[in-house]
Parts: structure tokens; C-alpha cells; sequence
């Protein structure tokens, strides 16, 4: 994956956050994941990509985060377990989606997968076959990571 | 005027149907798959569709076919996150009267109601 396709990532994050919530989010420097090592919070929402590229992009944070974006978008919304993992899927969807925008109709997303802490040995579920890279993410004081993994 | 609401994500359900609160609409059916939307189509027979594409069972492009040839006048409005113009022009070519792309905010969603209502 080129330098230049993980920028659509970071920045359609950015403008997500900024369109919805109308505070801008601050990505770190992104790094490549080493081989036995997992980036995984609480809450994990996985878009599987096939098409003209294979893999997955994937968004992972604490509840707190999530409780607080979900609040954002619907003040007053009951903040349950299977919403809050709803807002991981609905986030990583979003993010992929909009992707297309610049990788075109052949960058095809699956619908989102759902792992919580709870889910077992998420890492497991979580090995991708390609290099992948790691966007640290803050938003207000919360911690993410936004993870890219894709083959052409 | 009867609407079915159709996402795959809970929260994208429950924000439409609050968000339109103001207009003078009834909410005859949500569903999070493109199967269980057909169904509650069929059963329902709303004036209005709100219609994810990416969804289990049955994309939504493909619900939208069905959609068109059972009744061509039902006005259905796309909520994706894709954004490939192609995928935008291929859903207006079906019958889909508007396409709104995700993330969205309450004034987008009312705006695209109003334009779609008349009112």
C-alpha cells in the first residue's frame, strides 16, 4: 500500500469527526505494525476489503470513546453494550466507504464485524496477510487507533 | 406517508427515525438486512424507503430492483457510505430519487425529506 492511499484513511477520519461532532480529531504519526504485536482496545469494528485490493481496515477504542461519540450524534441514546460495539462497526464502515471516493467501485467493503474484549482472543480474528499500519488517533481525551492492512 | 427504514447499523435506524421527528411521517418497519426489508416492504407498502447498500443477506442495490418492480413509484433515498460516483449513478438509474452519503447530519437528512416530500 502506497503512502498515498493510507492518507485517505487519515483523512476521511478527519472529516468524519469534524462533520459530526465539530471537533476535529488529531492522528499521530502512522507506523507499521510489527508482525506479533496487536492493537486492540475495548471495542473493535472490522471492514473486510476485497476487489482490486485485500484486507481489512479497522477502527479500535475504549467504551469511553465510543459512549462519548455515540452521545454526540444521539444525545439521550441508551448507551449499551451492542450499541457501543455498533458505533466501532458503524465508524470502520464509514471510514471505508468513503474511501471509494478516491480508490474507486472496485474497493469493495463488507459489512462490519463486531469484536469486544469479551469476544475471545480478538487478535486471533484480527492476523492480516499484508503490511499494516497504524494510525494513532485522539479525540477530546480519548485514545484510538485507526489500522490499515491491504494487498494489491 | 408510511417510511421503512433500512440499515444494517442500529444506530443509523434509530438516528433517521428521530431525526425526523418534525415531519409528518409514520415509521411503518425498520430493518438491518436487505431480506427482512423486502419483507416488511411487501407487508407495508411504504411511500418512502430509506435504503442502505452494504447490508447481510441482501445488498441494498438489489432490494432497490425489487423495490422498482413492484412499485416504480415508491421514492427510495440511498444512505451509504460508499462514495464511487458509479455507485451514486447506478442507484439513480434504478429509481432511487436520491442518494445521501454517510456520515450525514439531522439538516442533510431533513433537507433530502423536504426535497422528497414536498414539503
Amino acid at each position: 500500500m502506497e503512502q498515498q492511499q493510507l492518507q485517505i484513511f487519515i483523512e476521511s477520519i478527519m472529516e468524519y469527526f469534524q462533520k459530526i461532532t465539530g471537533v476535529g480529531i488529531e492522528t499521530g504519526v502512522p507506523y507499521l505494525k510489527e508482525e506479533d504485536s496487536s492493537v486492540l482496545l475495548g471495542y473493535t469494528g472490522v471492514i473486510g476489503i476485497s476487489g482490486k485490493m485485500r484486507g481489512a481496515v479497522y477502527i479500535t477504542a475504549e467504551g469511553d470513546f465510543l459512549s462519548e461519540l455515540l452521545n454526540t450524534i444521539m444525545p439521550g441514546m441508551e448507551r449499551s453494550e451492542s450499541r457501543i460495539a455498533g458505533m466501532a462497526g458503524e465508524l470502520a464502515n464509514t471510514i471505508a466507504g468513503n474511501a471509494q471516493k478516491v480508490l474507486g467501485k472496485e474497493f469493495l467493503i463488507s459489512i462490519p464485524i463486531m469484536l469486544t474484549s469479551a469476544s475471545g482472543d480478538a487478535s486471533n480474528k484480527l492476523e492480516l496477510k499484508a503490511p499494516t499500519f497504524v494510525i494513532p488517533l485522539k479525540w477530546k481525551n480519548h485514545q484510538a487507533f485507526l489500522v490499515v492492512g491491504l494487498l494489491k | 406517508m408510511k417510511v421503512l427504514i433500512v440499515d444494517d447499523s442500529e444506530i443509523i435506524r434509530e438516528a433517521i427515525e428521530k431525526w425526523l421527528g418534525d415531519f409528518n411521517l409514520e415509521v411503518v418497519g425498520r430493518a438491518g438486512d436487505g431480506r427482512k426489508a423486502l419483507e416488511l416492504y411487501k407487508q407495508a407498502s411504504p411511500d418512502i424507503v430509506t435504503l442502505d447498500i452494504t447490508m447481510p443477506e441482501i445488498d441494498g442495490l438489489s432490494v432497490l430492483d425489487e423495490i422498482m418492480k413492484i412499485n416504480p413509484e415508491t421514492r427510495v433515498i440511498i444512505i451509504s457510505a460508499l462514495s464511487a460516483k458509479e455507485i451514486a449513478l447506478s442507484a439513480l438509474k434504478k429509481g432511487a430519487r436520491s442518494f445521501l452519503q454517510k456520515p450525514f447530519t439531522k439538516l442533510e437528512l431533513e433537507d433530502v425529506f423536504r426535497e422528497i416530500t414536498g414539503g
